[in-house]
């Protein structure tokens, strides 16, 4: 990539960093701008990969959902965040963790541009593995999961009232 | 310094921790679902990047294809979580 590649890339790159940190840590409308900003900065570097559409259904999609959090948080105030229970701290302190690992897998790892032995591996091959080969097995865990978030909701429900 | 496939899977890297985090430190479930799109779109930036540096010979739209899955899934899951959210919250 050439030097104006490298110049949309770190501008971008920083207004999706920015808009990542304002949604995870803010609360009410600056959590619905940040969500906005990272919409914008990930459509305009997907159009920097030349992967135009979905540089548009990222930027709708995302926009759209900054738009239904904004109207589901309107009528709250911008309160300074929960901190949670220990789970909670566990669970953010993990997320750090990850993110320490994919940095030094994106940093140390190989990309090879070719095949493996066991033939290609790419996501037009792990497409055709789940809806082709084995899509009743995936139907059959997306069906599990659906019953399962379904019989989680009912039962808060239940403990609720 | 050009810019290769690193910068980008770093970036995911960081949107999808900033997602999990979202996730997992918010107690409130507006939050919570505000966090599973920074989840999703690192997922989804990784997807293109890897397709458009790391594939030599197979289809660059694999990737692209599943990131646009990606982003329609997003959609789908904040707009049922503020349902949600609106049919639990006492009025």
């Amino acid at each position: 990539m050439d030097t104006l590649h490298s110049g949309i890339f770190y501008a971008f790159a920083a207004v999706t960093v920015a808009g990542g940190l304002l949604a995870a840590l803010a609360a009410g409308r600056p959590r619905a701008l940040g969500l906005a900003l990272v919409a914008a900065g990930l459509a305009a570097l997907y159009a920097d990969l030349d992967a135009g559409f979905a540089a548009l259904v990222t930027l709708v999609a995302l926009g759209l959902s900054a738009l239904v959090l904004l109207r589901a948080g309107a009528g709250r105030t911008a309160t300074a965040l929960e901190p949670g229970t220990l789970v909670n701290q566990l669970g953010a302190s993990l997320a750090g963790v990850v993110f320490l690992v994919l940095a030094y897998i994106a940093f140390r790892g190989a990309y090879f541009a070719d095949y493996h032995a066991g033939g290609s591996f790419n996501t037009a091959a792990l497409g055709r593995l789940l809806v082709d080969r084995d899509a009743l097995a995936v139907e059959a865990v997306a069906a599990a999961l659906l019953t399962g978030a379904a019989a989680a909701v009912l039962f808060a429900r239940v403990r609720a009232r | 310094m050009s810019v290769g496939i690193v910068h980008f899977l770093f970036l995911g890297g960081f949107l999808f921790a900033a997602g999990a985090f979202a996730v997992a430190r918010q107690r409130s479930y507006l939050g919570a679902v505000a966090g599973l799109p920074l989840l999703l779109a690192g997922a989804g930036l990784d997807l293109v990047a890897v397709s458009r540096f790391a594939t030599a010979r197979s289809d660059q739209l694999a990737g692209q294809g599943f990131a646009v899955l990606l982003a329609m899934l997003v959609f789908a899951f904040v707009a049922v979580g503020a349902a949600l959210n609106r049919l639990e919250t006492p009025r």
